[in-house]
């Protein structure tokens, strides 16, 4: 499907899986003690990924402008706001479903729903980078 | 800021309504119930995520060069992840088992600890990539 991408690209995607599998081989060697440190740890590691997307589409914005901008901040605030909700999400998993003051289901559907909620604001973004470059391509005309 | 009003609407009802839903559920005590409130969430993510994908792969197209490039490694980080992220969840819920069944042994629960956690990690690195080519390049 004529893929953009260059031969390091393919490197860093493969190598990023690969890590992963080998991850699995290893806490296997490790076995018990490590487990549940990694499991408790790990849990919160995505926001911190997330929150340097959040960085990158910060500084890359000014770089762009334009339908671009607009785009990546769409995109970067839904970004933002998931890692937010998985700090919060990956925490009540890590304490089995906690009541936290209101109850159980309260968290639940709160977090679920606002993980849904925020990839459909990325998901936004990409779907405005489509349609504002459609619009570029075809001389910008109204609407 | 380039956002416009119906951008930050949208932003502002992807708080509201995760608000809303937590509240219309908050009354529910059944144990299995809130378990079913989270798998839904994890199939409606993975629609979240299929949508972002479609809309990356006509965007792509009108763009070309290095952001359908960025734009393509965001995708491939989008994939990974949903691909794991619906097994993950059912693993979760269903106490971390050890294995996909007899003959798997080898995938003990402590190899889908490291797989789908570290995993999970390195999925949204990738993308996470993606985003630092469109700063970088």
């Amino acid at each position: 499907m004529g893929l953009h991408l260059e031969r390091h690209d393919y490197y860093a995607v493969t190598g990023f899986l690969v890590i992963s599998v080998v991850s699995g081989f290893l806490i296997d060697l490790f076995q018990n003690s490590a487990v549940i440190s990694l499991h408790d740890i790990t849990f919160y590691v995505p926001a911190v990924a997330l929150f340097a997307g959040l960085g990158f589409i910060y500084f890359a914005r000014g770089k762009y402008g334009g339908e671009i901008a607009r785009s990546l901040e769409i995109t970067g605030t839904g970004v933002g706001l998931l890692g937010i909700f998985w700090l919060l999400y990956a925490g009540m998993f890590a304490s089995g479903f906690p009541a936290w003051g209101i109850s159980p289901a309260f968290w639940a559907a709160f977090l679920g729903t606002g993980v849904v909620t925020t990839f459909m604001l990325t998901a936004y973004g990409f779907y405005m980078f489509w349609k504002l470059g459609e619009e570029a391509m075809s001389g910008g005309d109204d609407s | 800021m380039n956002m416009e009003r119906r951008d930050l609407l949208a932003a502002g009802a992807s708080i509201l309504i995760p608000l809303l839903a937590g509240i219309a559920a908050a009354g529910i005590q059944s144990q299995r119930m809130v378990v079913q409130i989270v798998v839904w969430g994890t199939y409606a993510t993975s629609a979240a995520i299929v949508i972002s994908v479609a809309a990356i792969y006509k965007a792509r197209e009108m763009y070309g060069g290095e952001v359908a490039r960025n734009l393509e490694l965001i995708a491939m980080g989008y994939i990974l992840f949903i691909v794991s992220f619906l097994p993950h969840t059912l693993w979760h819920v269903s106490g971390l088992p050890d294995a996909l069944g007899p003959g798997w042994a080898i995938f003990s629960q402590a190899w889908w600890t490291g797989f789908f956690h570290i995993g999970a990690i390195m999925f949204f690195m990738i993308s996470v990539y993606g985003f630092y080519k469109f700063w970088e390049a």
